[in-house]
């Protein structure tokens, strides 16, 4: 199902929290909505479910006008940061809870709703703790609960809010891969909120940069990480290296900003043409992996990230001197950075 | 709020308003008035006059004095107990603390039988207190004796919940610096719980100028306010019964008043003591 | 060092006298006491005990009490229900006296409540005439016993409800709706199921309270053997007349039940405290 979002912005008292946003998300998409806390990624995915609503503009699935729908009639299908689970109920109810509550004349018999709810716990390999209560599951089995809770009433729509934010950092790892396996398998429309870059840029198949309220840039997680449209998203994404008026075509009075990625950093043993001497301060090898921290000639700090076998090769060591070359530099002008620039 | 969360039906809602405020209108409310419409009905001067009848005061006297000494008494004890329970470890703490609890659901009735059992002219140490000549049974003595059994919980149950909670950090520390167990207690600990302490302390007190079950059964010939309250309404001299009730009611109101104030500013408790 | 045995390892100072003192003051206000009750009601032999607290008219007395007090808890679950679901889900003009009113029960004295209530349902009172009318005798009956018990036990459900109420994640209400429950559904299957051992814990304390009352009922309830005695009412009765064997036999047998009441809200106290670790 296709989701359309149209002039959208929701203030709490006096504080902003969308700002006149608009969205479009194709059917079968697995789209991350990315952001630092506070960015308005939370509420866009929660007015999408209906729980809360927009105070202007409006929702449409498939082209039809959702906006006024109560969250029950939207047929979607959400997941809590905290799980949601209903304590008083075993794994099993917990799954079975939506199919359960629907009228009776669409309801499933028994038989059906069991068969269903086992094959769903398959799916995530949880069957044998279908008669476990929620305390007694881990934090990753809770969520991977909470999910085909979600999917069982076969919601058009996924939405997912921080689903691994409150999971440590291995299982998160593991359940994003699950994550996006159990997306390709069941194809549905997915939407997930997170503020880890990593997250994004290895599950979604297309990420919206939000912040303050607004949308940032929007595109394939290529595109955003080498294309990044601002200053915001270029630093959100990933390590940068930052130079003030480095601009080559610099015009007077314009202050410029260059950003350089660490792993666009060469290092060189020997001069080159358009290089820039340097001296290696601190070399750390992080698995295949080497952040080399450098000075350059005036004094700027430097981080490149080159691969172990390429020290080798060179040969670096600490104090020694040596040239940098800087690709895929990006330059904004200053006062643009300091309007955007905010973590 | 949003309205993802449940919500009632208009209807619905205002049915658990109206039954809600109706409840506490003719249950607590109307005994309210009618406790201060009755006190006053012949005015003022008919009031006072009831007040300062010579049995009213001596009544009065006697429910202050025991007050304050079961006050006195239960604070000492919450006080030590609650030290001993919550920065300790020791078997049966469970039951210890349990039996702490126990005056809350004995009935106060037999909280002042238990005392003319032991201390009666037929009780177990009766010959004995006869024959020392000391006068438990009928006497001051045996009113603060089951006035405490009953308020015994009220400072403990406050303070244990809350150093409970506290842990024992701060006074370990307290005690690697050198301190004793006096200044540890007054410098470290008691800052920390005063409001705990003061809101166990007033509902004691509160509890025990208003007892009447464990009183009246170890009272004898002498009259706490509540028993003079009883025999008064008894003889049908109602607007003196309640002019003496209305003290009580105002005292409890002012009880009361404190101990909203402390939740609501000094949410040490959590709201969640009850009794 | 000898004394610190009992308690396991702490560095702070004063368990031995703090301890001490504690035990030794709830030895003697307590458990002595308590034990000289216990030891009276034998003191007649086993058959005197069974003969004097299972007497016919001791057992119309249990009667009354207990189903006096069954109603009275009732009636409060109910009402206490719809009180702590306005404290704790609203805010509105005079929530903090409502608030405070709740308290009342507990702070005001028995006695006080005993004649105020008494005057208001007897026969020429402002509740006790219309209802006479309608052919209920308010005082001095047993619907007066219920009305006293009801109103001790006002507090008990609605302060074990409201931290259960608000404590209700919002999420699983939302997880709820957007799996499709409506909002009775949500009610039913969600926010009852998460609060009935907050509700079933206020229920068994007004209940406790109940059964123990004396105060306040021994204006309104009447007193007479076998139609409005309730089981307080007879231990002072006998105790007033010596026979103290017959009243500790059946102060023995209500401390029995006030006991396994105990134990039932330590337990359902216990769960409650389980209850909230997990989310």
């Amino acid at each position: 199902m296709s989701i359309e979002i149209i002039d959208v912005s929701k203030k709490f008292d006096t504080y902003e929290a969308l700002n006149n946003i608009n969205l479009s998300i194709q059917p079968g998409e697995l789209t991350a909505l990315l952001g630092p806390s506070g960015s308005g990624k939370t509420t866009l995915l929660r007015i999408i479910a209906g729980l809360e609503s927009a105070d202007t503009g409006g929702i449409l699935f498939d082209g039809i006008d959702i906006t006024e729908s109560s969250v029950r009639s939207r047929g979607i299908g959400f997941v809590f940061q905290h799980y949601a689970l209903f304590k008083h109920m075993n794994v099993f109810e917990n799954v079975a809870f939506g199919l359960r509550v629907k009228p009776k004349k669409e309801r499933l018999s028994e038989g059906e709703i069991r068969h269903k709810v086992e094959e769903l716990l398959n799916l995530v390999q949880l069957k044998f703790h279908a008669k476990s209560y929620p305390h007694e599951l881990s934090g990753g089995q809770k969520q991977r609960i909470a999910l085909v809770r979600a999917l069982a009433v076969e919601p058009k729509v996924l939405l997912l809010d921080e689903p691994f934010g409150a999971l440590d950092a291995k299982v998160r790892k593991e359940l994003r891969a699950w994550l996006r396996r159990l997306h390709d398998e069941t194809g549905v429309t997915s939407l997930f909120v997170t503020h880890d870059q990593e997250e994004a840029l290895e599950v979604a198949d297309k990420i919206v940069v939000m912040n303050r309220a607004k949308i940032e840039q929007e595109g394939t997680p290529e595109e955003v990480y080498a294309h990044p449209a601002s200053p915001f998203v270029y630093s959100f994404l990933g390590e940068v290296n930052l130079f003030h008026g480095r601009h080559p075509s610099q015009e007077e009075g314009v202050k410029t900003i260059t950003y350089v990625r660490p792993h666009d950093v060469d290092i060189y043993t020997e001069f080159h043409e358009n290089t820039i001497p340097a001296t290696i301060i601190g070399l750390r090898v992080i698995g295949g992996t080497v952040r080399v921290e450098l000075q350059e000639i005036d004094g700027h700090g430097v981080e490149a990230h080159i691969s172990s076998s390429r020290k080798d090769q060179l040969g670096l060591s600490v104090g020694l001197k040596c040239f940098l070359a800087y690709r895929n530099q990006k330059h904004f002008e200053k006062n643009e950075f300091y309007k955007d620039y905010s973590i | 709020m949003s309205y993802g969360g449940y919500k009632e039906t208009r209807i619905i809602r205002w049915s658990i308003f109206i039954s809600a405020f109706i409840f506490i209108g003719f249950m607590v409310i109307l005994p309210l008035t009618t406790v201060f419409y009755f006190a006053l009905k012949n005015g003022f001067t008919v009031y006072i006059q009831a007040l300062t009848r010579p049995e009213s005061i001596s009544s009065i006297q006697l429910t202050l004095l025991v007050g304050a000494t079961a006050l006195t008494l239960n604070t000492i004890f919450g006080i030590a107990i609650a030290w001993a329970v919550s920065k300790f470890d020791f078997a049966y703490k469970r039951l210890l603390v349990a039996l702490i609890d126990l005056p809350f659901t004995v009935s106060p009735v037999i909280a002042g039988m238990v005392f003319i059992l032991l201390f009666g002219s037929d009780g177990f140490l009766g010959e004995w207190c006869i024959n020392h000549d000391i006068k438990i049974v009928f006497s001051t003595t045996g009113i603060v004796l089951a006035t405490t059994f009953v308020t015994l919980p009220f400072v403990a149950r406050s303070l244990i919940s809350l150093m409970t909670t506290q842990g024992r950090e701060e006074e370990e520390a307290a005690v690697t610096l050198g301190a004793d167990f006096m200044t540890t207690f007054w410098k470290v600990t008691l800052p920390s719980v005063k409001w705990a302490l003061l809101y166990g302390m007033v509902l004691c007190f509160a509890r025990a100028i208003g007892d009447f079950g464990a009183v009246s059964v170890v009272a004898g010939s002498m009259k706490s306010v509540t028993i003079e309250i009883f025999e008064l309404y008894n003889e049908y001299l109602s607007s003196e019964a309640f002019a003496l009730a209305s003290v009580l009611t105002f005292v409890a109101l002012v009880a009361l008043g404190i101990k909203k104030s402390i939740e609501k500013f000094h949410s040490e408790n959590g709201g969640k003591n009850e009794y | 060092m000898n004394r610190m045995k009992i308690a396991k390892r702490s560095a702070l100072p004063a368990f031995g006298v703090t301890f001490g003192f504690g035990f030794f003051y709830m030895c003697l206000l307590i458990l002595i006491p308590l034990a000289a009750l216990a030891a009276k009601s034998i003191d007649g032999g086993y058959e005197t005990f069974i003969e004097a607290a299972f007497s016919e008219r001791a057992l119309a007395a249990y009667k009354i009490s207990f189903s006096a007090s069954f109603f009275a808890a009732f009636v409060n679950a109910a009402f206490g229900f719809c009180i702590a679901w306005v404290l704790a889900r609203y805010e509105f003009f005079g929530k903090n006296i409502l608030d405070a009113l709740v308290d009342m029960p507990f702070a005001l004295p028995t006695a006080v409540a005993g004649i105020a209530l008494t005057t208001l349902y007897s026969s020429n009172g402002l509740l006790g005439a219309p209802l006479e009318t309608m052919g209920i005798k308010g005082a001095f009956s047993y619907f007066g016993i219920v009305v006293a018990l009801i109103f001790v036990g006002v507090p008990f459900t609605v302060r074990t409800l409201v931290p259960a109420i608000k404590e209700l994640p919002k999420e699983i209400e939302e997880a709820a709706s957007t799996l499709g429950a409506k909002g009775y559904q949500v009610f039913w299957k969600v926010i009852i199921p998460t609060i009935w051992i907050a509700w079933l814990s206020g229920f068994v304390l007004s209940f406790a309270r109940a059964v123990g009352e004396y105060g306040s009922v021994v204006f309104i309830a009447g007193n007479l053997p076998f139609q409005t005695e309730i089981a307080p009412l007879i231990i002072v009765t006998k105790l007033e007349q010596y026979e103290y064997i017959e009243s500790a036999a059946i102060a023995v047998v209500m401390l029995f039940v006030s006991l396994i009441f105990l134990v039932l809200t330590d337990f359902l106290g216990k769960k409650l405290g389980n209850a909230g670790v997990n989310r």
